[in-house]
């Protein structure tokens, strides 16, 4: 059975996502295969919406799923690093067999996101005082 | 006689053009001095205004008041754009009252870390500036005398 990828996990920028685009994902998560036994390891790869080229994100090889949803959650952060800011993509995970062929077909699309080129540098600190002060009153008092 | 109208012509539009240039050049607040010592009445607000480099990035001011620092309150930026010297202005406004006495007055602004969400403070404040809180003037008469006899 096809592994389903069901998000594209996110800390830092969901309330600033497009609808169902997510800015800088770091997590991916799916469901693995029911035939999870005969799969030797995962693959992610990514396919830039409209375009639509599959070229490999992520192997990812085959992590454990968590015990109580039965997922399995790989960290994305450092691949989608280096991806083009502001292109659009989907993941799709495949699956592989011993000699590293992809077998079983492709999962469904993920929901679309975009690398946004990180949250930026620090704020400086201010050095030195304000200066030419001026204290005034406000009649709206 | 043509020629002199044209020149007079000629030196009338260049009086207006001069004129509407001067009248564009007004002052930016941050090429002003100001002193240390201000007034005002307790009605009044405090509206504390202070220039630092357009490149800084402020996000408010604590005040403090004779050795006890207020909120933080948020600054909003007066001029939009910098004086020759790369400064811009801003602005707190006190939401309180002061009491009528002379107080002192410190001046710390900040700004918060995008990163980490932390506020950074000037570590050095502005001041000692020192603020006299008054009765405001009374207010003047709004209408005339009424019932005026001449005996």
């Amino acid at each position: 059975m096809k592994p389903t990828v069901i998000a594209g996990a996110l800390l830092l920028f969901a309330s600033t996502a497009h609808a169902q685009i997510v800015i800088t994902p770091t997590t991916a998560v799916f469901t693995p295969s029911t035939d999870d036994a005969m799969v030797s390891g995962y693959r992610i790869v990514k396919r830039q919406i409209g375009p639509g080229t599959v070229t490999l994100l992520l192997d990812i090889g085959k992590p454990a799923p968590d015990p109580q949803t039965g997922d399995i959650a790989v960290d994305i952060s450092a691949a989608v690093a280096l991806l083009p800011v502001g292109v659009y993509y989907e993941a799709i995970v495949q699956m592989l067999n011993p000699l590293g062929v992809v077998i079983g077909g492709n999962s469904p699309p993920s929901n679309a996101f975009t690398n946004g080129g990180g949250p930026g540098p620090p704020t400086p600190p201010l050095s030195g005082p304000p200066t030419r002060v001026v204290i005034t009153g406000d009649d709206s008092g | 006689m043509r020629r002199w109208l044209l020149c007079a012509v000629f030196l009338f539009s260049l009086a207006v053009l001069l004129a509407t240039f001067s009248m564009a050049q007004t002052s930016h607040p941050c090429d002003s001095t100001y002193g240390t010592s201000f007034t005002i009445t307790a009605t009044q607000f405090a509206k504390i205004k202070w220039c630092r480099p357009a490149t800084m990035v402020i996000d408010g001011a604590i005040v403090n008041v004779d050795g006890v620092d207020l909120q933080p309150i948020t600054a909003t930026k007066q001029t939009p754009s910098p004086n020759a010297a790369g400064e811009v202005q801003w602005q707190v406004i006190l939401l309180t009252t002061l009491s009528k006495a002379n107080h002192t007055v410190f001046l710390r602004d900040y700004n918060i870390n995008t990163l980490t969400g932390v506020r950074q403070e000037t570590t050095t404040p502005a001041g000692p500036f020192a603020l006299g809180v008054v009765d405001p003037p009374p207010a003047p008469p709004t209408g005339p005398p009424t019932r005026v006899n001449i005996t």
